[in-house]
């Protein structure tokens, strides 16, 4: 009875269909598929690209739109790293597009971020016959890059502080404030007397005030409204002075310098005016005309 | 309202009236001697206090300083001193010699009463290195002002006539 028997050939035929579709859906599924909907484009950067792996995703405007393929040395020039990637075709890949290096999260994992930026154009290698994606460093990639520099500087920075602060040089610096603390008092002192000269000045002008409207004069007067324009001047920088006496610091100096120039002219022109005030007083008086004298009437 | 203008009339006229332009007289003063002397002496500068170089006559009094009313100088006082110089020396207007500079501080009767008083004069002169200051008091007792002019033409004289005697000594 053929019910009874087994057909083996049409078994064997059975599994090796089997196996060719097996094959077949795999193969569709994986690099055929691949192929079709995905276009292989090349990136080229010459900066670290740590912690970004084959299979890793390439993003666009934080959709995944594909993978990156494989990543390799350039032989030819070893500071230069290729990264072939996929991308989906429908997303069309034009003059403007560059890609970054991106972090995910705290896995530390890299991906490929593509975006668009102007001044950027697409390239072509010629030898792999793909489409160059332009890379720009990405913030991370710009501090990890000049990080070594900055340590660097710190290093340098730390030690001339070190240096400045060396035995011999800390007891220069004290011996610099000591001498500054003692300038300061010195120029304490110097505004006290320049206030009491100022003192002085000023009765010395109420003095003389009050015996020229004895006299009725004019120009006197001028003179020593002048004269006290000039202790009024006096006094504001006086109280500059004091101002930058309490606060000053190597900024302050130079201006306290100055001050202390403008401060000797204007003390000289007191001085200057005082002195034609007491030498020639004389030369001063604006008499006015008064009636005419009894020995004028008398003939 | 007539008489309210006739008022008004009345009253502007009687500004004119009352206000009389006074009568002012001028002096000049008059040098007595001419020196001659023995050295070349040049005039270079001739300095009059403020208050002094003006036509205006000053006097003092115990009330301050004040011009006469109706008595001035024919012209500005430095004018009137050079005057004096140059007719005292006629020698020193001229281009060369020692240089005398003059610096006259004050010169002007200081009244006690109406009629007494003094006359103050001081100066100080430079001949080259040498200085000296020139101080002279006059005591006045004078009728009127013509006699005042007089007193101050002397004390002038004196001042011209020590002056050469100085210059003299340090010639």
């Amino acid at each position: 009875m053929l019910e009874g028997r087994v057909n083996y050939i049409l078994v064997g035929l059975f599994i090796l269909l089997m196996v060719v579709v097996s094959v077949l859906t795999i193969y569709i599924f994986t690099k055929f598929g691949e192929k079709g909907e995905y276009k292989k484009y090349l990136i080229i950067t010459t900066e670290s690209i740590s912690g970004l792996k084959e299979g890793a995703g390439v993003y666009y405007k934080g959709v995944q739109v594909g993978k990156v393929e494989k990543i390799s040395i350039d032989p030819k020039d070893q500071n230069t790293v290729k990264i072939k990637v996929l991308i989906d075709k429908k997303l069309k890949v034009i003059d403007g597009m560059v890609a970054t290096l991106g972090i995910q999260g705290i896995t530390g994992l890299s991906y490929i971020n593509i975006e668009k930026k102007t001044g950027f154009k697409l390239g072509y290698d010629k030898k792999e016959k793909l489409t160059i994606i332009p890379m720009k460093p990405s913030q991370l990639q710009k501090i990890t890059s000049s990080l070594p520099e900055v340590i660097e500087n710190a290093n340098r920075v730390l030690l001339r502080i070190q240096e400045i602060l060396s035995p011999k040089n800390t007891k220069k610096i004290d011996q610099l404030i000591f001498k500054a603390d003692k300038l300061l008092a010195e120029l304490n002192q110097a505004v006290i007397e320049t206030q009491k000269f100022i003192t002085e000045g000023k009765k010395l002008v109420k003095v003389t005030q009050n015996k020229i409207e004895t006299l009725d004069v004019e120009k006197i007067n001028v003179t020593v409204e002048k004269y006290q324009k000039v202790a009024k001047a006096l006094e504001k920088l006086i109280s500059q002075l004091k101002i930058l006496t309490q606060n000053a610091n190597y900024e302050t100096l130079p201006r306290l310098n100055s001050l202390l120039e403008k401060l000797k002219e204007t003390s000289q022109e007191l001085r200057d005016l005082s002195h034609k005030l007491s030498t020639e007083p004389y030369s001063l008086i604006n008499i006015k005309e008064s009636k005419p004298h009894p020995l004028e009437e008398r003939k | 309202m007539k008489k309210f203008f006739w008022l008004i009339i009345i009253f502007m006229l009687s500004a004119c009236t009352l206000k009389t332009t006074p009568y002012e007289t001028m002096h000049l003063l008059e040098i007595g001697s001419t020196y001659n002397l023995s050295c070349n002496i040049r005039l270079s500068e001739i300095k009059v206090a403020d208050y002094l170089n003006t036509e205006k006559m000053v006097y003092r009094d115990a009330k301050g300083m004040h011009y006469f009313a109706l008595n001035k100088w024919a012209c500005s006082f430095s004018c009137i001193i050079k005057q004096a110089l140059i007719n005292s020396f006629p020698s020193i207007y001229q281009n060369q010699g020692k240089d005398l500079s003059i610096y006259i501080l004050s010169f002007e009767p200081y009244f006690k009463n109406e009629k007494k008083g003094e006359i103050r004069f001081k100066a100080i002169v430079k001949l080259e290195n040498n200085v000296k200051t020139f101080y002279i008091e006059h005591h006045f007792d004078v009728q009127n002002f013509e006699e005042l002019v007089f007193r101050m033409n002397k004390t002038l004289d004196q001042f011209l006539r020590d002056l050469y005697f100085w210059i003299e000594e340090n010639c």
